[in-house]
């Protein structure tokens, strides 16, 4: 179990910054142990999770990745396989993050092994109701070594 | 009475020849046998004379005594039984000598043995040697009477005669009471067939009085009799029947003897000829139906045939007839003058054994046929004119139909060009679909990302300015932030209208009752505090799609507690109307005691963004009875509404029940 002092790093990945930080803001909310780095796209994303795999000491590898679907060149799916196929990565928890609730999406991220597939919708409160449901499986995963 | 009387003649003069001709026989026998014993009687008579007189005799001749030789000589006549007697001396003389006038009969043919006898007219004359002592010897001619002899066998005949007299009348006797045993039998039998004979009546048999060769007669004669009655009621039957085909057969009928005369003319006959039996029967054939040219020139044609000459009277049919049956066409003329021309069949009638019977001839009346042929002919004639115009007429039309022919293959070729063009254009709407449908996600998924950015930014910003806001500036934030959820709410329900369109449904008995009740459950937050008097009717069981009903529901019930919000109590009713819809199909309800509604604005009820409520009064999008219509709709259902300003609403809508296929 965390502690309220324990950081828990965390990726936001979505190529909307005003809805980032408002995300980010929502997610301190949340947890405020929740540490988070914030990348513009996919192709940054993984850049990030590559350097904190080599260099751990400098770049801390993120517990948790909120990734949003709908983005330029990499879209969300694109990323989580890349996650999923990387044994460097084995162990980060990958919640979809995103205004889809298509079926088709949500099977698709379970398809490529997303933890959760979190469908934003318009109502902040309701947000905040979500992402609460689904912190444990942040707070319980393991760091990783 | 005669015949038996013959036959009883018969038989008794039969057993009288038969007596009488052995009696005779057996007279004779005796007769003869009587006679041939004649001669040796005689012999031995005359014999035992001559050895009682020659010892006298010889003595006398020896001691030359010759008178006492004659004396016993006439002692020797004086009997009766000797007429005569001499002796002839060796010496030639005669010892007594024959009265005057007697001439003495000497058969000396049969006389010249040691001794004969000889019998000539009713005297036996009897010559025997008289051994003398010394000398030749002497003869001694003995002259006797036989009719003595005679007399007796005269009466053995006499005897047999009354014999004979006494047999016949015995037989006579006998005879009669022959025939009686005889003739009656045979009498009754004759009896019965003269009856039989007369009143043709085979029934009659005769008596069987015993087992001999009579009786059993007699019961061969009751089985001939049987026989024929068997037969003659099948000939009688057969005569029926004949008589009956032949008069009521449609074909005339004549037959006629091997001479020609006409011995059988049926009712056809006399109706095809208009002629009467009576008179046509005993004439001779051809009678006066046949035309006599006709004949001329058959008999012509049969003469040439037949290589010599054939009268055209009824030799014609004769030799017609001679190879067989003869099947030709004739006329005949009937008695009104009439020709009518005839099927004519003549056949020879001959018995099993060959034995010709005479001729028979059939006819059928051909006018019908002719007049038929003629019709015929004529309908043809008709017929192949009318095929000519067909002909032409169908070359017409054959022109015509390849002339539309090219005109459809243009059309054709037109038509495949506009299927081309149709196949082109739905799978062009089908990527358009798929365009709209991601199109539509996009929008709603991206409209949604800046309104919730405004909602939290403003949510953010109304905490930031929580100490030095005015309450102008809270109340624009207020409405800020509710318009960006009513806009959410509306992108929502946007979404969930052009899902219903395409989503697939899963066809399934759906318990409406309990649908019912779930969302009643759910409404129970949004409710508490209120006054509302539920009645829900058990449902039936619908077939559809179970979270598509359940939004029909949902829907329904939703605007039924939203637009009962100023009624205390409200009243929410769901239920069921009986089956007006026809079997396999239920009209659910929901109504309510609420809002209600003008009915002059129903067609924009169930139309997407109508809406006849101020918003201010009753939020909502608009959306959701469209959405029920599209739902309903896609069950195949109808939906309407029923209403009236604050008098409440009631909301219909049909669905087939499971059973229905």
């Amino acid at each position: 179990m965390s502690t309220t002092t324990e950081t828990i790093h965390a990726l936001l990945v979505d190529d909307d910054h005003i809805g980032a930080e408002l995300t980010v803001s929502i997610l301190r909310g949340v947890d405020p142990t929740l540490e988070l780095v914030v990348a513009g796209d996919g192709e940054h994303a993984l850049a990030i999770l590559r350097r904190a795999s080599e260099a751990p000491a400098t770049t801390p590898m993120p517990r948790v990745v909120f990734l949003d679907l709908n983005m330029p060149r990499l879209d969300g799916h694109e990323v989580l396989r890349e996650i999923r196929a990387d044994p460097a990565l084995t162990g980060i928890r990958v919640v979809m993050f995103t205004n889809s609730d298509r079926p088709s999406d949500v099977a698709e991220s379970m398809r490529l092994g997303a933890d959760a597939h979190v469908a934003k919708p318009v109502s902040v409160e309701e947000l905040i109701q979500r992402l609460r449901g689904i912190a444990h499986l942040w707070q319980t995963s393991a760091p990783r070594s | 009475m005669k015949r038996e009387a013959s036959i009883k003649r018969k038989v008794i003069a039969a057993l009288l020849a038969g007596i009488i001709s052995a009696l005779i026989l057996s007279a004779l026998s005796v007769a003869w046998v009587e006679y041939a014993k004649l001669r040796p009687r005689i012999r031995v008579s005359l014999d035992s004379v001559f050895s009682a007189t020659s010892p006298t005799l010889t003595g006398a001749l020896d001691e030359d005594v010759r008178n006492v030789a004659e004396l016993t000589l006439n002692d020797l006549c004086s009997d009766g039984f000797i007429v005569d007697a001499w002796i002839a001396h060796p010496d030639g003389s005669v010892i007594r000598e024959p009265g005057p006038g007697v001439i003495r009969l000497t058969p000396e043919d049969e006389i010249g043995t040691d001794q004969s006898i000889a019998i000539v007219s009713g005297r036996a004359i009897y010559s025997r040697e008289l051994k003398l002592a010394e000398g030749p010897p002497a003869r001694l001619h003995l002259i006797a009477d036989i009719s003595p002899f005679k007399r007796s066998l005269q009466e053995s005949l006499g005897q047999l005669g009354l014999v004979l007299a006494a047999m016949s009348a015995l037989g006579t006797i006998l005879g009669y009471f022959l025939q009686r045993a005889l003739t009656r039998p045979l009498s009754a039998l004759a009896e019965t067939a003269a009856r039989v004979h007369i009143t043709g009546d085979y029934s009659a048999r005769a008596p069987v009085t015993s087992t001999d060769e009579i009786g059993r007669l007699a019961e061969t004669f009751n089985e001939m009799l049987a026989g024929i009655a068997t037969r003659d009621r099948q000939i009688a039957e057969n005569a029926v029947f004949i008589s009956t085909v032949l008069e009521s057969a449609g074909l005339a009928v004549i037959s006629t003897a091997i001479d020609g005369t006409i011995r059988t003319f049926n009712a056809a006959a006399e109706k095809m000829l208009g002629m009467s039996r009576d008179d046509m029967i005993d004439r001779l054939s051809p009678a006066v139906f046949h035309d006599p040219l006709e004949m001329s020139r058959r008999a012509s044609e049969a003469s040439i045939q037949a290589g010599r000459v054939i009268p055209p009277d009824f030799r014609l049919f004769v030799e017609l007839t001679r190879q067989g049956t003869s099947a030709l066409e004739w006329t005949y003329i009937r008695k009104d003058a009439t020709r009518i021309p005839v099927f004519l069949v003549l056949s020879a009638l001959r018995t099993a054994s060959g034995e010709l019977l005479g001729y028979c001839g059939i006819a059928t009346d051909l006018t019908e046929r002719k007049r038929a042929e003629d019709e015929i002919r004529r309908l043809n004639v008709e017929l192949e004119a009318r095929v000519r115009q067909r002909t032409a007429e169908l070359h017409q039309r054959v022109a015509d139909v390849e002339r539309l022919n090219k005109e459809l293959l243009a059309s054709e070729a037109m038509a495949d060009q506009a299927a081309a063009r149709l196949q082109e254009s739905n799978a062009n709407l089908l990527v358009a679909n798929q365009e709209l449908e991601a199109f539509s996600y996009s929008v709603s998924h991206d409209l949604r990302a800046p309104l919730r950015n405004i909602s939290g930014f403003i949510t953010m910003l109304r905490s930031r300015l929580a100490a030095r806001s005015d309450g102008e500036t809270t109340r624009y934030l207020d409405i800020i932030s509710s318009e960006s959820v009513r806009m959410g709410a509306l992108i929502d329900d946007l979404l969930t209208f052009s899902r219903i369109g395409r989503s697939e449904m899963k066809m399934e008995p759906v318990d409406l009752g309990a649908i019912a009740e779930e969302v009643r459950r759910e409404l129970e937050p949004e409710t508490r505090g209120r006054a509302i008097e539920w009645r829900i009717q058990s449902l039936p069981t619908a077939l559809g799609d179970r979270t598509l009903l359940r939004q029909v529901v949902a829907n329904l019930v939703g605007n039924a507690v939203k637009f009962t919000r100023l009624r205390s109590p409200a009243v929410i009713e769901i239920g069921t109307q009986s089956a007006a819809e026809g079997d396999h199909t239920v009209t659910y309800f929901v109504r309510d005691n609420g809002a209600g509604f003008n009915p002059q604005y129903v067609s924009k009820l169930f139309r997407v963004f109508q809406r006849l409520h101020n918003s201010r009064e009753f939020e909502g999008t608009g959306i959701g009875l469209a959405n029920v219509k599209r739902i309903v709709t896609r069950h195949r259902g109808r939906v309407w509404a029923e209403g009236a300003p604050d008098a409440g609403a009631t909301f219909f809508f049909t669905l087939r029940t499971p059973d229905a296929t």
